[in-house]
């Protein structure tokens, strides 16, 4: 049996913060990860990361916006005409 | 006095832009994303009267905006197409960046302890981040953002986004390769 690579493996793990694996799946990847130290470290920070993504301070960032982009005058005045006492 | 309407009215000039640009950071099309800034300022001059004035209005306007964005994420009923985005085809550089052609690490993935070292508090981390997203390919941002930071379930994402779930997963997963080397450089004191 060829041993999955870091690449797929990776690809598993990422895929396992979504939902379970097929049965098949958690075994291959499980193996790999007895040898790969790569991949254990791989799957722990990527843990510490869906974690620190759903913090209150990043989600703030979030919340800030750059205007990159603006409104066309027509489409303000549209929105405008749109509000009628 | 100025009526309600008129109020609201200056509102646009003032924070439609930022709106706008909200809007565009969650949803792809700019018809939509105009659309659900109006959206917005109809229910905002609705609920004028409600308007305590405890948040600011660029606040309280956002939050109507928010509702607005997750509402039309709810009622979208695109049948997800045949999509052009298949698994390995988007050569964007990043698995080719992390893994040889021998399909392993070209390097090691550093070590991140639990609490970050780093002296940057959790507001400039937060900022980091963000610049760090905002660098992700144009194709990826906008899904990573939805279910990573705003927690959507996935089948809205790929209903929204018109991707499969595999797609998802393979943007997440490309994503999180690029987001992790990103924070490790600021994450330990010694940097990886």
């Amino acid at each position: 049996m060829l041993m999955m690579k870091c690449t797929q493996a990776t690809y598993l793990m990422s895929k396992e913060t979504e939902g379970p694996l097929t049965k098949k799946e958690r075994f291959g990847l499980w193996l790999h990860n007895i040898y790969c130290v790569h991949c254990r470290r791989f799957r722990a920070s990527i843990t510490l990361l869906k974690r620190v993504l759903t913090t209150k301070s990043v989600k703030t960032a979030f919340d800030d916006v750059e205007v990159t982009e603006r409104l066309t005058e027509s489409t303000k005045a549209k929105i405008k005409d749109a509000l009628k006492s | 006095m100025p009526s309600p309407s008129d109020v609201v009215k200056g509102f646009v000039d003032t924070y439609g832009d930022i709106l706008f640009n909200f809007a565009r950071s969650r949803v792809s099309q700019i018809d939509v994303a105009e659309d659900l800034v109006q959206e917005t300022y109809i229910a905002a001059l609705k609920g004028w009267e409600k308007f305590s004035g405890n948040s600011s209005e660029k606040t309280w306007l956002i939050g109507i905006l928010k509702h607005k964005i997750y509402d039309h994420y709810k009622k979208s009923k695109r049948e997800v197409p045949e999509s052009h985005l298949q698994k390995n085809s988007e050569n964007d550089g990043i698995m080719d960046y992390f893994f040889g052609d021998n399909g392993y690490w070209k390097m090691s993935p550093g070590y991140m302890n639990e609490t970050p070292e780093s002296e940057m508090n959790d507001k400039q981390l937060a900022k980091w981040i963000k610049d760090c997203i905002t660098k992700l390919p144009e194709k990826f941002r906008i899904p990573f953002i939805l279910k990573e930071i705003d927690e959507m379930d996935s089948d809205i994402v790929c209903k929204d986004c018109e991707i499969t779930a595999t797609n998802l997963w393979v943007i997440l997963h490309r994503s999180r390769l690029q987001l992790r080397e990103c924070l490790s450089t600021v994450w330990n004191k010694e940097g990886v």
